[in-house]
């Protein structure tokens, strides 16, 4: 029989490390992948995952093994997301994961500002890109507000009623901002296959 | 690019979204399937919505280095053994978890939680070990005060010395400072946090070398390296200027910088040296770049480590620098090439390039490693052998198409570095092939001075990083008594036209700003002061808060925050980076 999240989590509580070996095994690339397309430097979202880890222990006691585990951890990440944007817009030239749309929000952490720019150039051919590393690329360029719905909606498959409640907004405020990312995404993709 | 919406409400067609990602009614699921039947669009619309999500959900998986694996492990130890809970905890022990810690526990408790935030968490880390070299900085200075100040000045000027009655009558006591006693100079060159560090500068190469003047007046030397005709002037000039020390900001002083553009490099050198992967290259795609690009980002990255006085043997940074080295050379493939080949694409020129510039200076700072100057001479000789028969290169190596003036810049000018190197002798084939290499940007430089793309393209916008690339390669490092080409002359011109016409604040890329600011520096004159004046300041003024540039401009999204800022960095480390051949 399968050793389900809840068991390891279980045996977590009571301290045992190779659960904790296993809870990592089994979850730490998804969510190493759900911080990185988030947006965080790699380094970033490995200390990220290091503290989603730190929290499961922390919050062993009061864990009630009811719903999905894996919700249960991305509330944790985005929790983790959140307390560090905030801790970012403390400082000047910063935006937060809660930001609004229309927050231009020029500063340091800013993605858009590592992304000017995408035009082809002569010694940039668009032969050979593949599909995928045009979506990544777009992906980094969404909206923090946009890209952090848009990672938990289509990659994770979680539902527009938790988002929001992941994240303190309203199930209106995920649902436009989803339709933004894609419809984005969708416009990048068909100029890609154009320019093919 | 409409990023944004400006507005929360639902956008038109957001339905289609709804409907595949399973977010609808039933009854509007109902709805849409009806339009679905009677509108074709509807269809279309769909179609192109599913396929968008379907595409999106093919991210690559990122996984979390062992070493992060580890360190997390370590943590959960650390947190069992502050509650001391070791291993398996019975439940009886578990029960007893909310108890208040006694006393006792109380320094076991904090030791263990330390030994964790260290392990875990670089800020505190570094903050502890700053902590902990302030204490012996402080020990050592106030130890060395101790020991020599004179004794009765040292009494006499301390108030409760004063109050003793047998010496009411001693003559007023002049004051010590501890400046006076140690100067602060000496009392850094004491500092525990700085090694130990060989001035390499100093020791004699071999008889006769300038080096022994050890003058630190740069006028002076400047004047007799460039009269001399050495063929391993450059290596030296990097040796003589670049290691830290008072040549290196007598420099700076003269052509224009000063402790602010000093400072803007080290913290650029700083960010660059932190985002350094374990592996020893840098994820540009983490950083807003193409990863196809790493290994060119990455040799980038290392060039402004080596421009700043970094080499595998010398400097704060010098462990980056070897593990950069290393990842390069780890990056050759079979047939010698380093970052060649890219996805479809066969060997990438400018990734070679600039990965043998960085083996190159690697090996001239990092004295006698044999090697260094083994894989350096090696992908030199590649270079030359990837010359086209029209004297210059392209992306891929003789790939029999015709040449373009960016990769032949970039390429000449690692040739010509490395002729002046010694790095591989006899050079006979270098001399050639940087012959062939001016006669081609010769032949596609126009009249005006603005340089072709490619020979057989019509001239189009001009590209100032083109003509400041051939004017590197060609111009800037020719023997110093020959005189200017005709061609020269007006690649010079062009380069003043545009300095007066440009705004340094605003570049079509960094990588445009970086060329003509090093061709400047070698022009020289009136027009390099007012140049540097503007575009020194607006560079220091524009660095990030963590000391990164923003990328931006056309070539933003290839190198990212890395290369702008590498670009950045090498643009302020123009001072001192290589000598000034011609000019004023």
């Amino acid at each position: 029989m399968p050793v389900t999240d809840v068991d390891l989590m279980l045996r977590i509580q009571a301290g045992d490390e190779e659960a904790f070996r296993q809870m990592w095994d089994r979850h730490a690339g998804s969510l190493m992948s759900f911080f990185y397309w988030y947006g965080l430097p790699r380094e970033d979202a490995e200390d990220g995952v290091q503290e989603v880890f730190q929290k499961i222990w922390l919050a062993r006691e009061n864990y009630q093994p009811t719903g999905r585990f894996r919700s249960f951890l991305l509330r944790i990440a985005t929790n983790y997301l959140i307390d560090r944007g905030r801790a970012l817009q403390r400082r000047p030239g910063s935006v937060s994961i809660d930001a609004s749309m229309d927050d231009d929000g020029t500063g340091s952490q800013r993605l858009s500002d590592r992304l000017a720019a995408d035009a082809p150039t002569p010694d940039a051919p668009l032969e050979g890109r593949e599909t995928r590393d045009w979506i990544e690329r777009a992906i980094l360029r969404l909206p923090e507000g946009q890209r952090v719905v848009f990672i938990l909606g289509v990659q994770e498959e979680i539902k527009y009623s938790e988002i929001g409640s992941m994240l303190g907004i309203p199930e209106g405020t995920v649902k436009s901002r989803m339709h933004s990312a894609i419809h984005y995404l969708r416009d990048v993709l068909q100029r890609e296959r154009e320019q093919r | 690019m409409t990023q944004r919406s400006g507005s929360e409400e639902p956008r038109p067609g957001g339905e289609w979204v709804d409907f595949v990602l399973g977010e609808t009614s039933r009854e509007e699921r109902e709805r849409l399937e009806r339009r679905l039947r009677d509108e074709p669009s509807a269809a279309s619309e769909l179609e192109s919505v599913r396929r968008t999500v379907a595409d999106s959900k093919q991210l690559r998986r990122h996984e979390p280095s062992r070493a992060s694996r580890e360190r997390t492990l370590v943590a959960f130890r650390a947190w069992c053994a502050s509650l001391e809970n070791p291993g398996v905890r019975s439940d009886e022990s578990l029960a007893d978890e909310d108890r208040p810690l006694g006393w006792f526990e109380i320094p076991g408790f904090l030791i263990a939680y330390a030994r964790y935030r260290i392990r875990t968490s670089p800020g505190f880390r570094a903050l502890s070990l700053a902590t902990a070299l302030h204490a012996i900085l402080f020990v050592v200075i106030a130890g060395l005060t101790f020991v020599t100040l004179p004794r009765d000045r040292v009494d006499d000027s301390l108030p409760f010395v004063k109050a003793q009655p047998d010496r009411v009558d001693s003559e007023p006591a002049e004051r010590v400072s501890i400046d006076t006693v140690l100067p602060k100079s000496e009392a850094l060159a004491l500092s525990p946090t700085k090694p130990e560090l060989r001035d390499v500068t100093t020791e004699p190469l071999h008889e006769n070398d300038v080096l022994e003047d050890d003058a630190t007046d740069p006028r002076r030397l400047w004047t007799e390296l460039t009269d001399r005709e050495d063929r391993l002037l450059i290596g030296r000039w990097i040796l003589f200027a670049r290691y830290s020390g008072e040549r290196r900001e007598n420099l700076t002083r003269l052509f224009g910088g000063d402790e602010r553009t000093e400072r803007a490099v080290e913290r650029a050198l700083s960010w660059l040296a932190d985002r350094q992967s374990d592996d020893g290259s840098w994820e540009v795609e983490v950083l807003g770049g193409d990863p196809r690009y790493r290994c060119g980002t990455s040799a980038l990255a290392l060039l402004a480590l080596l421009g700043g006085g970094h080499s595998t043997i010398q400097g704060e940074h010098r462990d980056h620098v070897q593990r950069g080295v290393d990842w390069l050379i780890a990056s050759r493939d079979e047939s010698g090439w380093i970052g060649g080949v890219l996805d479809s694409e066969p060997t990438y020129l400018y990734n070679h390039i600039l990965a043998s510039r960085v083996l190159l200076e690697a090996y001239l700072m990092g004295i006698g490693s044999e090697e260094l100057r083994v894989h350096a001479s090696e992908a030199i000789a590649m270079l030359v052998g990837a010359q086209n028969p029209d004297g210059g290169w392209r992306h891929a190596a003789s790939d029999g198409t015709a040449s373009d003036a960016s990769v032949t810049g970039w390429a000449l000018e690692t040739l010509r570095l490395a002729q002046g190197s010694g790095v591989i002798d006899p050079d006979n084939e270098i001399a050639a092939s940087v012959e062939a290499a001016g006669d081609y940007l010769d032949s596609i430089t126009s009249p005006n001075g603005t340089v072709r793309y490619r020979a057989n393209e019509p001239s189009s916008e001009v590209s100032v990083a083109r003509i400041a690339g051939a004017y590197l390669g060609v111009d800037a490092l020719r023997p110093r008594k020959e005189p200017l080409s005709a061609r020269g002359i007006s690649r010079r011109d062009a380069l003043l036209d545009a300095a007066a016409n440009a705004d340094p604040t605003a570049w079509a890329s960094g990588v445009e700003r970086f060329r003509l600011n090093d061709a400047l520096f070698q022009i020289g004159g009136d027009a390099w002061r007012k140049w540097n004046e503007t575009a020194a300041t607006s560079l220091v003024d524009s660095q990030l808060e963590n000391g990164s540039w923003a990328a931006e401009g056309r070539y933003a999204a290839n190198g990212g925050t890395v290369a702008a800022t590498a670009l950045g960095a090498l643009s302020l480390e123009v001072y001192y980076r290589f000598p000034r051949r011609i000019g004023e």
